[in-house]
């Protein structure tokens, strides 16, 4: 038997826990669907991605130190667990461009429709190399360098890939798909 | 150093949004790289318009309920296989109690802390950290200040010893869960033991006894620095 035992320590520990847990998914649960559905392209599958991210995040919840970096903590969770998924299920996603733009129409009201259609239907067709980089660093909120880091790339070709993914919707927003090359100062 | 118009517009062309100091003067200063930023912002503001699809409404919800529904299977498992591990160790703890009896116990601390792992098998399945304060609470408890916490715990209790009180920790290691008993206002003499098939050491700390059990010994250097810089 016991004498006097310290006030259940460890169901106070996980209490925190969850509390943590669930105050991390409210704040953030947006940002990583919106993350995870453009790098996937596909509804079903982000809400997927995202849920296993955050189970993975869950069973490593003690690892995170620093709460101001859970964003980038969890997108790297998330861009891992899409890395696995992709590699499950390849080419179902990506190519099927014909499937994004039916979905694409989906998103849109009557008031909606014009830019916004051609940017999300640019960004759907971006290829990886530019899309990923510029979706950590508009939902994201990376650095080139931070990126360049997380990509095990330059940050000078992570520049670059930025440069053209801008350039590419833009030429796709003003309906010249040629004019993905022409500099701004020109 | 001062930006010309061509580094600005590389720069707004490819972090428009973080702008340093150099390129946000030359902004100032110039007013077609101010209209060329203007419209650059213009365009992240579409951008962001854009991927700013809307999310399912009850998703937060639907990753909760997974999770905790998850995480209540696995603790029911985890229960379940504690309860069979108790059991298994009641049995064990109970024949080698009857032969123990049947040579005559020795009450030592050793053989008393080898015994009352059979009382709270449940305690080396632990997992997480006891969080510092409640460590040196329990200590306070038992009339001991510690000067910090001595190690990452997994369990901590205050038990029963024979007639004394003591705090009953478990300690992750890489080499495995070590079972460690601080018993206070006692005496030993240092010495590794064998008690049982539990290899254990206990040695003098302050004005107690801190005693540590495992299936080896790997972690106990480790653990006994910890615990007499914390004392």
């Amino acid at each position: 038997m016991k004498a006097n035992p310290t006030p259940s320590g460890l169901d106070a520990g996980m209490n925190a826990k969850q509390t943590q847990f669930d105050a991390l998914v409210r704040a953030t649960h947006s940002d990583l669907y919106r993350f995870g559905y453009w790098l996937c392209g596909n509804e079903a599958l982000a809400h997927d991605l995202v849920q296993e991210s955050y189970l993975r995040a869950w069973r490593s919840l003690d690892d995170l130190r620093d709460s101001k970096a859970v964003k980038a903590w969890l997108t790297t969770i998330l861009r891992r667990e899409h890395a696995r998924l992709y590699e499950r299920k390849a080419p179902t996603t990506f190519e099927q461009v014909d499937e994004l733009e039916v979905a694409d129409e989906d998103w849109l009201g009557p008031e909606q429709g014009g830019e916004e259609s051609l940017v999300r239907r640019a960004i759907l067709a971006l290829d990886s190399k530019y899309r990923q980089p510029l979706l950590m660093q508009v939902l994201g909120g990376y650095s080139c360098e931070e990126i360049a880091a997380e990509l095990k790339q330059s940050p000078a070709a992570v520049m670059t890939q930025l440069f053209r993914a801008r350039q590419k919707l833009k030429a796709a927003l003003s309906g010249h798909e040629g004019a993905a090359n022409v500099h701004e100062l020109s | 150093m001062s930006m010309n118009c061509l580094e600005f517009r590389r720069a707004i062309a490819v972090q428009p949004r973080q702008l340093d100091a150099n390129a946000r003067a030359h902004r100032e200063q110039c007013p077609r790289c101010a209209e060329a930023y203007a419209k650059a912002m213009s365009f992240e503001s579409l951008l962001d318009r854009s991927l700013a699809i809307e999310v399912p409404a009850t998703l937060a919800d639907q990753i909760l309920l997974r999770q905790t529904t998850l995480d209540r299977q696995h603790s029911s498992g985890r229960r379940a296989l504690v309860w069979r591990m108790a059991a298994g160790v009641a049995l064990a703890a109970g024949v080698v109690g009857m032969s123990w009896l049947a040579l005559g116990p020795q009450e030592t601390l050793a053989a008393m802390s080898v015994e009352h792992l059979g009382h709270e098998p449940m305690a080396l399945t632990a997992q997480g950290t006891v969080p510092g304060d409640e460590v040196s609470r329990a200590f306070e408890r038992l009339g001991v200040h510690l000067q910090r916490s001595p190690a990452a715990i997994s369990y901590l209790q205050i038990c029963p010893l024979g007639l004394r009180r003591a705090v009953h920790m478990v300690v992750q290691s890489p080499g495995g869960a070590v079972t460690v008993m601080y018993v206070p206002d006692t005496e030993t003499s240092r010495r590794d033991f064998s008690e049982r098939g539990v290899l254990g050491r206990e040695l003098q700390i302050g004005d107690g006894v801190l005693v540590m059990l495992a299936g080896n010994r790997e972690a106990f250097d480790e653990i006994e620095q910890g615990f007499r810089a914390a004392m």
